[in-house]
């Protein structure tokens, strides 16, 4: 071996014990989070703890819809984030192109203003916009879960970083072509975009979906209500629900993970495409 | 003060008026009502709102929603509030700040209306809880009391007899002593919610928290500094760890502390986890027996007259004797009254448990401040205050002192 | 200002004023045919996502900050008009400026090695090797499990009398910690938490950036016989930079706004108060002494600061983010 590969050798090494090592600490609680979910309600008071429990016990995740609506949940969830989601990436597909590509007066206002609404803590601004939904009428509504948050600050400043990295000449051919913006929007940019878009498409999904607070101001009925809400019913000040909440949650991941799959299959394609190294 | 009474007023003649007519068109009213328990409590709550919706003969819809935790909840009716959007009722923690703060006499009224309830229904101290300005705002539902939980591996294993717990402050200090002594890598004191012990001790103290009318902090005085002075010996005599209070109740269960003093709501995760001997009794006293109360209450917001019946008539049947003992049967809380207390439900429970004894017999020596705007942050003071003289930063006349000075100056400022 | 206007034609207006940087920026627009239609174009592109922001996040800010100069307390009551009592009292507090001193500390304790670690980690996980997809999933587990089954871990771990942490220098030879209750160590813990919770999310933003980096600048870079180090320096960093920076102001942003995470790990603000964070105290104002306008001006006081800190970021990466 000459030196140059055993130097590869070590790196390569080096690397895997790095992302085992880490791997096995972040990977770990999510362990624990789906023995638990298995777990009789005495075993879960066991002190210490144990990772994994003695005895499987399925029945928590049938237990889950019995005690709660919790399918009526998952539903509300599912259509109130594919909604924001959906609605996000497109809203902010075209401002963050417009901040990347296009001239305009007070642009640079415009994005800092963009950039400061991502400032004020959420806990602020919840009175006034429960004040005004409720105004509109969207108490315990879709409406009011969702048309609030149809565009966000930082999936724009997401994409226009994103786009900022895509090279000039593709669009100034394309231009000279007789392309106009939106075809080259279409064609070109959210094409090569592709990894940014999966992601930040995940990242919408995964903040809505998690969002708890409003949907429990703004929602009254159970028929309205979302899944994090449903895995607060199992809260107990003595805890002997735990493995239920960890049931559910165990199950309010799986769409997480679904997504992240299809996102990460996007990022193998993307290095199969340019197999850089960094 | 004085567009809240003109307009308590206003509400009184109305509401007198169209009593009477209410009376008949309560049927087949349909009202709101948010509650801020969960798990096997909330669970309880809403099979009894079931309950009631299919077997009241009046007619009424109750629909109930879970709110959230109790900041959760305080977060959802202030929102609500705000947008005058409330439900007609709800099981909500700091029930008069809601209710009474707003100038809303409500629940006054009804009690002393044709369809009433006589206070003696309940026990006093529970009645004190949820009284504000002199008015009674709320009523008791899920109420809990503070408990000493003890260990009787651990007394036995230092040769201590394992039936003779604590009574007094002396006692536990050389229980205490004696067990941390004889076995190692034990810990003899902890407890669950520090400012909540404390409050104990001044009373058992004879001390008091607050002062009377207009309410104050009286916690600084003698009996306090006493309390908080004894909390010092026992962390300085190594008997419980200084500032990590928050992993006691997992280290009683893991069976490394022999006297934990904590909530009756712990009890259930005590009988679940425990795999040694336990038992339960009062907290140890000093010049007497005491501790304060905790839990949410049960309020009427304003609506309609026929709404607000409705309402009332859920909260009576939510409180009745037969009602509170079922509760207390199927959660631990505490009956909220003498008739629930004696009823058998509550004496069958006892027998085949005697850890619950300990809390109702503990209600039996409580006592209770009324609510007033700056008691969440006279809590958090206290805890506070603890802290800097567990960690060594100031002494108990000290900490006390700044602890009743901040307080002081957060009451002027809301005035 | 080293950097051209944005405007097409307007390279080299004297710049006085932010106010006249905005005018000069408009002047051109007016004058070419070409402009016009760019800007109707570029209106058409912001409006979906302005409308909504407009009136569902720029409304309710406004009238927050109107909020901000009453001394309005939960409910009814009477309300009125204070000036700037609320901003003077809470810059003047001892809770504030502990809360503020905490939310820097928690900053800069995290910050940095977030953004190194997450860079490094994405950068090894962006080679051609086996079982990367594995390791990615694995790295990204903190972001989706719930914080409440993180928090409980996380306890025992840090547990004072017989966590696993205290076993692990114990069995060492070195004395117990006492992590989140140590006023001087609970900030670190809760830092390390915070790592671990977000480093997957980092990860994520960085191998997107990564792979939006065209091979041809590698494969010329190989053929001039470029190391690794130089690849990366030459290369990977400043084609990386749009996104560096985004992750840089995301990150000092999320830094000031965290809450839950501390909350869920020290509910009573930690030993002495020190991981109670600016909206730590803020929550508390709020939702618990009931001090909306108070709260409000907490909210704007950090909103300068954040700002401020925006703009400085600005001005120094504008100098160095190299945009293609």
């Amino acid at each position: 071996m000459t030196s140059y590969r055993l130097g590869k050798f070590f790196g390569r090494s080096a690397s895997y014990v790095l992302l085992i090592v880490m791997s096995a600490a972040t990977a770990f609680p999510f362990v624990w989070m789906v023995g638990t979910a298995l777990k009789s309600p005495q075993e879960i008071l066991a002190y210490p703890p144990t990772l994994w429990p003695h005895e499987l016990r399925w029945e928590n995740f049938v237990t889950v819809f019995k005690k709660v609506p919790f399918l009526r949940f998952y539903v509300n969830s599912i259509i109130v984030t594919c909604l924001i989601t959906l609605w996000q990436v497109v809203t902010s597909a075209l401002a963050g192109y417009a901040f990347a590509r296009l001239h305009f007066p007070f642009k640079r206002f415009l994005f800092t203003a963009y950039i400061a609404t991502l400032i004020i803590p959420g806990e602020v601004t919840m009175l006034p916009l429960f004040l005004l939904v409720s105004r509109l009428g969207w108490i315990d509504t879709y409406q009011g879960l969702t048309v609030p948050f149809l565009a966000s600050a930082f999936a724009v400043f997401f994409l226009r970083q994103f786009f900022l990295t895509i090279p000039h000449e593709l669009e100034e051919a394309a231009r000279l072509d007789g392309a106009g913006r939106w075809r080259i929007l279409l064609q070109i940019v959210l094409p090569l975009a592709r990894p940014a878009l999966a992601t930040i498409t995940l990242f919408i999904f995964l903040s809505e979906w998690d969002n708890y607070l409003w949907p429990l101001i703004v929602t009254n009925s159970e028929a309205m209500r979302t899944l994090p809400i449903g895995l607060r019913y199992f809260v107990e000040e003595s805890g002997s629900q735990l493995h239920l909440m960890m049931a559910g949650a165990v199950m309010a991941v799986l769409p997480i993970l679904l997504l992240f799959f299809l996102a990460q299959k996007q990022f193998i394609e993307g290095i199969a495409m340019t197999g850089s190294k960094g | 003060m004085k567009r809240q009474v003109s307009r308590n007023l206003v509400r009184l003649v109305v509401s007198g008026v169209l009593f009477a007519a209410s009376l008949a068109s309560a049927q087949g009213t349909s009202i709101d009502f948010w509650y801020a328990i969960s798990g096997k409590a909330g669970e309880t709550l809403q099979s009894m709102i079931g309950e009631f919706n299919a077997s009241n003969e009046f007619g009424i819809t109750v629909n109930g929603t879970f709110s959230g935790s109790y900041g959760d909840t305080a977060q959802k009716v202030l929102a609500a509030l705000a947008a005058n959007s409330l439900p007609a009722g709800g099981l909500v923690p700091a029930g008069p700040l809601w209710t009474c703060r707003e100038g809303n006499y409500l629940l006054e009224q009804y009690m002393a209306g044709p369809e009433g309830l006589s206070e003696d229904h309940f026990f006093p101290v529970l009645l004190d809880y949820n009284r504000y300005e002199g008015h009674l705002c709320s009523l008791p539902f899920n109420n809990s009391t503070m408990v000493m939980f003890y260990n009787k591996d651990l007394m036995a294993q230092a040769g201590l007899d394992p039936a003779a717990p604590p009574q007094t402050w002396d006692e536990l200090l050389d229980q205490a002593k004696a067990i941390a002594k004889a076995v190692p890598g034990s810990i003899g004191v902890e407890v669950r919610d520090e400012a909540w012990w404390l409050k104990g001790l001044i009373l058992q103290n004879g001390g008091a928290i607050v002062t009377e009318d207009p309410t104050g902090p009286a916690f600084q005085e003698p009996a306090g500094v006493a309390a908080l002075e004894y909390w010092k010996t026992l962390v300085d005599q190594g008997l419980m760890p200084p500032a990590q209070h928050d992993v006691s109740r997992d280290l009683f269960v893991g069976g490394r502390v022999a006297f934990l003093m904590a909530s009756t709501a712990t009890l259930g995760t005590v009988a679940d986890g425990a795999a040694f001997a336990y038992g339960t009794d009062l907290l140890p006293g000093k010049v007497e027996r005491g501790s304060t109360v905790g839990g949410a209450a049960l309020v009427m917001f304003p609506s309609t007259p026929e709404k607000e019946l409705a309402t009332w008539r859920l909260l009576k049947w939510l409180t009745s004797a037969e009602n509170s003992a079922r509760f207390t049967e199927a959660t631990g809380y505490v009956p909220t009254g003498p008739e629930a207390a004696a009823s058998e439900t509550v004496q069958s429970l006892i027998r085949e448990q005697p850890a619950y004894a300990a809390g109702f017999d503990q209600l039996a020596v409580s006592s209770q401040y009324p609510h007033f705007f700056e008691m969440g942050t006279m809590d958090s003071l206290l805890a506070d205050a603890i802290e800097f003289v567990e960690l060594g930063i100031k002494t108990p006349p000290q900490a006390l002192d700044d602890a009743a000075n901040e307080l002081n100056k957060e009451i002027a400022a809301n005035q | 200002m080293s950097r051209p206007a944005p405007g097409p034609g307007s390279p080299t207006v004297a710049r006085r004023s932010r106010l006249g940087t905005w005018v000069a920026d408009l002047a051109p627009y007016f004058r070419k045919p070409n402009s016009r239609q760019e800007m109707l174009m570029a209106l058409s592109f912001l409006a979906p996502s302005l409308l909504v922001l407009v009136a569902f996040v720029y409304f309710p800010i406004v009238w927050a900050f109107g909020i901000s100069f009453t001394n309005w307390q939960a409910g009814a009551g009477t309300t009125s008009f204070v000036g700037v009592k609320n901003y003077v009292d809470s810059l003047t507090s001892g809770d504030f400026q502990n809360a503020l001193k905490n939310s820097l500390y928690f900053l800069v304790l995290k910050l940095p090695i977030d953004m190194a670690l997450s860079l490094l980690v994405a950068l090894l996980l962006n080679q051609k090797l086996r079982g990367m997809s594995v390791f990615r999933v694995a790295l990204f587990m903190p972001v989706v499990t719930s914080m409440v089954a993180a928090a409980a871990i996380w306890r025992v771990l840090y547990n004072p009398s017989s966590g696993f942490f205290n076993t692990v220098l114990n069995s060492l030879g070195f004395l117990s910690l006492r992590w989140l209750r140590d006023p001087n160590l609970a900030m670190p813990s809760v830092v390390l938490v915070a790592l671990w919770k977000g480093l997957g999310y980092n990860i994520v933003i960085f191998l997107a950036g990564l792979q939006s980096i065209s091979r041809v600048y590698y494969e010329a870079a190989e053929i001039d016989g470029a190391t690794t180090w130089q690849r990366f320096r030459y290369i990977t960093l400043p084609l990386l930079s749009p996104v560096t920076y985004f992750v840089l102001l995301i990150g000092v942003i999320n830094s000031f706004k965290v809450f839950s995470l501390v909350h869920v790990l020290a509910p009573d603000g930690g030993p002495l108060n020190s991981v109670e964070v600016l909206v730590f105290y803020l929550y508390r104002l709020t939702f618990q002494r009931f001090k909306f306008g108070q709260g409000a001006a907490v909210s704007f006081i950090l909103f300068a600061i954040v700002l401020g800190l925006t703009f400085i970021q600005q001005r120094v990466a504008e100098k160095r983010v190299h945009y293609e």
